[in-house]
C-alpha cells in the first residue's frame, strides 16, 4: 500500500477518533432551572395593580421548625417564595405586619393564606434531577391586608416563574397617622 | 480515559484495514454493449477544401478562427456538427433523436472510441454517424453493477465499546441490507438496549429495562460505479421502540419544612419513535469482511405522553439531550452477482 495512502487512512482515523470522542461527551450542560418546584409570589396594589414592595411584613409557614422565616420584614421585598410540603395536601403561610401599637392594643396583626394542592413526583431532566410537582387546587386567606389573591398557573414545576400574585388593599387613604404605610 | 481507548481502538483497526486496503479507483467502464463487426468509416466527401482566393486575400485579410480538427473528420460520411452554428447542432440533434426513437440507430452498433487525448466518442458504426453528447448520453450506463449485488449483515460494536469504558445504558444493533446496483442500500436492523443511569451529583437513578427497538431505512453508495469494497454511505432511517422505565433512589434535601424525603416514580412505559441521518464509510478488511464507521444525527419524531416525566434515555437513541451519535460496525459481505455488465472492447485511437 502506498505510503500516501496509509498517511490518510491514519489521518481519516484519528479525525472521527476526535470527533467521536467530542460526540461521546456532549451534554446539556447544568441546571438553568430551579432544581425544586417553589411557587414564586408577586406582591402588588389592588388600586393600580402595579407590583409593589411591602416593608415591615414578616412572612413564615405556620407550623416551620423553629419558626423560621421566608422573610423578616427588615427590607422591603417585592416577592416571596412560598415552598409547600411535599407529605402534606395544605400548607399555611403567615403575614405579619410590624405596627407600632395602636390605641386598641392591638399588636403585628396578620393575614393568613392557605394552598391546596396536589402531589406527584416528577423527573425533570439528568441535570435537574427529580423532584415533587404540585397542582394548586384551591386558595384561600384572610382579608386583613390582602385583597385579593390571583393564581397565573396551578401546576408548579421547576420553572422559576411567577405563579402566585398577592393583592395588597392600599392603606393610604384614610388611615390614622399612627400607621405606617406598607408600601414603599 | 475514554477518549484514549477510542483513540487506540481506531488506530488498531486503522492498521488492520491498512494491511489490506487501497484507495479507490475510479473503475468506470465504458464497455457496455457485445462489441460489434468494425466497420471502417469512409472518408467524407464533403470536408474537400475550396481553394483560396489569393488576390481576395490580399485586399481584406480576414483572421479566421482555429477550429480543433475533430481525429474522426476523415473517416465521416456525413457532415459533422459545426459548433458554430447552433441552428444546425440542434436539427443534427432532433434528426439522430428522431432516428432513435424510431429504432433506426442499432444500440448493438453502437461503439465507443477514444483518442490519445482521452475524448471519447459513441460511433454508430453502421451508419458511421458520430452522436452528439446529448444523445450519447443516453448510452453510458447509470448503473454498473446488477440490480441484486450483494447483501451485508452487520453489527455495530460502539455501544458495547461504549459500556466497556463505563457507558451506563446501551446495548447492541444487528442489522441486514440488500444492495441494489451498488447504489441503494435497503437497510432494516434491530437492536436492544437497556440503562442504568446514576449521573454524578445527581438525586436520582434512572433505569430502563431491556428493550428493543427497529429501524428500516436506506443507504445511498455515493461510490456507485466504483468498487462495492470501498463505499461512502448516505443514510436516512426511521426507528421505532417501545420501553418500561423507572427513577428510584430520588432524594430530596430537607428545605424549609426539614421534611427529608426519599421515594420513587412508579414504573412508567413509552413508545417513541425516531429519525436518524447518517454518513458513513465501508471499507474492507479481508476476503467478504468489511469495517465502518458512521456519523449520525437523531431527532425524536414522536413519542408517549409521560405525566411523570420525559424518559432521560430512549433505547437506539441515547440520552434524549444528545441528537449526535457516532457507530462502529463489522460487516459480512455476502457477494450475489458483483461483476459489472460486460461491454465492448474500449478502442484507443
Amino acid at each position: 500500500m502506498r505510503l500516501s495512502a496509509l498517511i490518510a487512512w491514519i489521518a481519516a482515523a484519528i479525525s472521527f477518533c476526535g470527533v467521536a470522542a467530542i460526540i461521546s461527551s456532549c451534554n446539556s450542560g447544568g441546571c438553568t432551572e430551579n432544581q425544586t418546584s417553589v411557587p414564586r409570589a408577586g406582591f402588588y396594589d389592588m388600586e393600580t395593580l402595579r407590583q409593589v414592595s411591602l416593608s415591615g411584613v414578616e412572612i413564615g409557614g405556620i407550623g416551620a421548625p423553629n419558626d423560621s422565616l421566608l422573610a423578616t420584614g427588615l427590607s422591603a421585598i417585592g416577592e416571596v417564595y412560598l415552598p409547600l410540603r411535599a407529605n402534606k395536601a395544605t400548607t399555611s403561610f403567615y403575614f405579619r405586619y410590624l405596627v407600632a401599637n395602636d390605641s386598641t392594643g392591638l399588636i403585628s396583626p396578620r393575614d393568613t393564606l392557605t394552598v391546596d394542592y396536589t402531589t406527584i413526583p416528577y423527573f425533570a431532566s439528568e441535570a435537574c434531577g427529580a423532584m415533587y410537582r404540585y397542582t394548586i387546587t384551591r386558595i384561600t386567606h384572610t382579608s386583613l391586608m390582602i385583597d385579593s389573591v390571583a393564581l397565573t398557573d396551578s401546576v408548579i414545576n421547576n420553572l422559576d416563574i411567577e405563579r402566585l400574585k398577592i393583592f395588597f388593599k392600599d392603606n393610604s387613604a384614610g388611615e390614622d397617622e399612627n400607621e405606617e404605610n406598607l408600601f414603599i | 480515559m475514554k477518549q484514549i481507548a477510542i483513540f487506540l481502538l481506531t488506530l488498531l483497526l486503522t492498521a488492520a484495514m491498512s494491511s489490506g486496503a487501497v484507495m479507490p479507483t475510479n473503475a468506470t467502464v465504458s464497455e457496455v454493449w457485445q462489441s460489434a463487426d468494425t466497420t471502417t468509416v469512409a472518408a467524407p466527401d464533403s470536408l474537400t477544401a475550396s481553394p483560396v482566393d489569393s488576390a481576395a486575400v490580399s485586399k481584406a485579410p480576414v483572421t479566421q478562427p482555429r477550429v480543433k480538427r475533430d481525429p474522426l473528420d476523415n473517416k465521416r460520411t456525413i457532415t459533422p456538427v459545426n459548433v458554430r452554428d447552433r441552428s444546425q447542432a440542434e436539427r443534427e440533434r432532433q434528426r439522430l433523436t428522431s432516428q432513435l426513437s424510431q429504432k433506426k440507430i442499432d444500440r448493438s452498433a453502437v461503439k465507443e472510441i477514444t483518442t490519445d487525448d482521452g475524448t471519447s466518442y459513441f460511433v454508430d458504426t453502421v451508419t458511421n454517424v458520430t452522436l452528439p453528447d446529448s444523445i450519447a448520453d443516453m448510452f453510458r450506463p447509470k448503473n454498473l453493477y446488477p440490480r441484486f449485488t450483494a447483501v451485508t449483515i452487520g453489527v455495530n460494536l460502539w455501544d458495547p465499546f461504549m459500556r466497556l469504558l463505563g457507558q451506563q445504558y446501551g446495548g447492541i444493533e444487528v442489522w441486514g441490507l440488500l444492495s441494489l446496483h451498488n447504489r441503494f442500500n435497503p437497510i432494516i436492523g434491530v437492536g436492544f438496549s437497556s440503562a442504568d443511569v446514576s449521573p454524578d451529583e445527581s438525586n436520582f437513578t434512572w433505569k430502563s429495562k431491556l428493550a428493543p427497538y427497529f429501524n428500516l431505512g436506506i443507504l445511498y453508495n455515493v461510490f456507485y460505479n466504483n468498487s462495492p469494497d470501498y463505499q461512502l454511505l448516505v443514510g436516512l432511517r426511521y426507528a421505532i421502540t417501545h420501553f418500561n422505565y423507572e427513577v428510584v433512589d430520588i432524594t430530596t434535601p430537607p428545605g424549609y419544612w426539614r421534611d427529608p424525603s426519599t421515594f420513587n416514580i412508579p414504573q412508567c412505559s413509552s413508545t417513541a419513535g425516531y429519525i436518524e441521518v447518517s454518513l458513513g464509510v465501508k471499507v474492507k478488511l479481508v476476503s467478504n469482511l468489511s469495517a465502518g464507521w458512521q456519523f449520525k444525527f437523531r431527532t425524536i419524531a414522536h413519542e408517549s405522553n409521560a405525566p411523570y416525566g420525559q424518559p432521560l434515555v430512549i433505547p437506539g437513541f441515547g440520552k434524549r439531550t444528545n441528537n449526535f451519535g457516532v457507530g462502529l460496525s463489522l460487516m459480512y459481505t455476502l457477494p450475489l452477482n458483483i461483476t459489472p455488465r460486460p461491454g465492448v472492447k474500449k478502442d484507443k485511437k
